[in-house]
């Protein structure tokens, strides 16, 4: 009865069995390496839009050029803010270089941050302006996400066109 | 991982009258302007900003094609990375069409279901 589970102890038995599960365990790891989905960075561009004019050609006015302004700039200084900002208004965050805008549970730079507004985001004036820390803070919502909301510094704020 | 609501390109086509959006989960959606403006989300053509955003009106879809200063596409400009804005011949460029309305203004059998 003994030499029936003796073979089970042979140091060959268990060193075969050893390097079998070894084997398996690594055609396990590589037939997962090999079926790995690798996901694409997200892309930050917009999509690209190509206009198809009307075959009829459209009379172009030539207009006077002149060269542009020279705008002196102060690095690391945040933009202006803009004068036009009321509630009501729809704003984009802009000025940000790509960064985003923090938008925060209320006005002043020590408040917790609810979420970041993406560059480009639009946004409508609820409330505000609060002054504090120096900067005038306007409150924001999501035009079709009213939960995107949170109070932002009006310097990287510009109005767009009622919508 | 392929997003429906990420535009990979958008062509706007004035001699067709036709806008083609293709989107990062294959699809191309293809709208005429006649849909285009009818659809507008602003304000003004909803009747009220209590009355923006929320899904396509179905009645839409019906609704023929006109050529008129009103559906007549002067140019159309992204929203910064949030979707697209179109003026029109008559002056009208109020509409701001985030990228998840104009995929579910998609006019195509299999989007209407």
């Amino acid at each position: 009865m003994r030499n029936v589970f003796r073979w089970l102890f042979d140091p060959w038995v268990i060193l075969g069995a050893v390097g079998f599960g070894i084997g398996l365990s690594g055609a396990a790891l590589l037939l997962l390496w090999l079926t790995r989905t690798t996901d694409l960075p997200n892309a930050e561009a917009t999509a690209a839009i190509t206009v198809i004019a009307l075959p009829t050609p459209t009379p172009v006015t030539p207009s006077p050029t002149s060269p542009a302004p020279v705008t002196p700039t102060v690095t690391g200084a945040p933009p202006p803010a803009p004068a036009n900002l009321a509630i009501g208004a729809y704003v984009q965050v802009t000025g940000t270089g790509g960064d985003g805008l923090r938008l925060r549970t209320d006005p002043g730079l020590d408040s917790d941050v609810r979420m970041l507004g993406l560059e480009g985001e639009v946004f409508v004036i609820q409330d505000g302006p609060r002054e504090a820390d120096e900067y005038t803070w306007w409150y924001l919502v999501g035009p079709f996400d009213e939960t995107r909301r949170g109070w932002a510094v009006a310097n990287y704020l510009s109005v767009v066109q009622n919508p | 991982m392929t997003d429906p609501f990420r535009p990979l390109g958008v062509t706007a086509d004035k001699q067709r009258r036709r806008m083609t959006i293709q989107w990062g989960d294959g699809h191309t959606s293809e709208y005429s302007f006649t849909l285009l403006r009818l659809a507008c989300p602003c304000a003004e053509c909803r009747g009220g900003h209590e009355k923006m955003g929320g899904d396509p009106d179905p009645v839409l879809f019906d609704l023929p094609e006109e050529d008129t200063p009103q559906t007549r596409m002067v140019k159309v400009e992204p929203v910064g990375m949030y979707g697209l804005t179109m003026e029109w011949e008559d002056g009208h460029h109020y509409g701001i069409f985030n990228w998840s309305f104009l995929r579910k203004l998609c006019p195509c059998p299999v989007c209407r279901g």
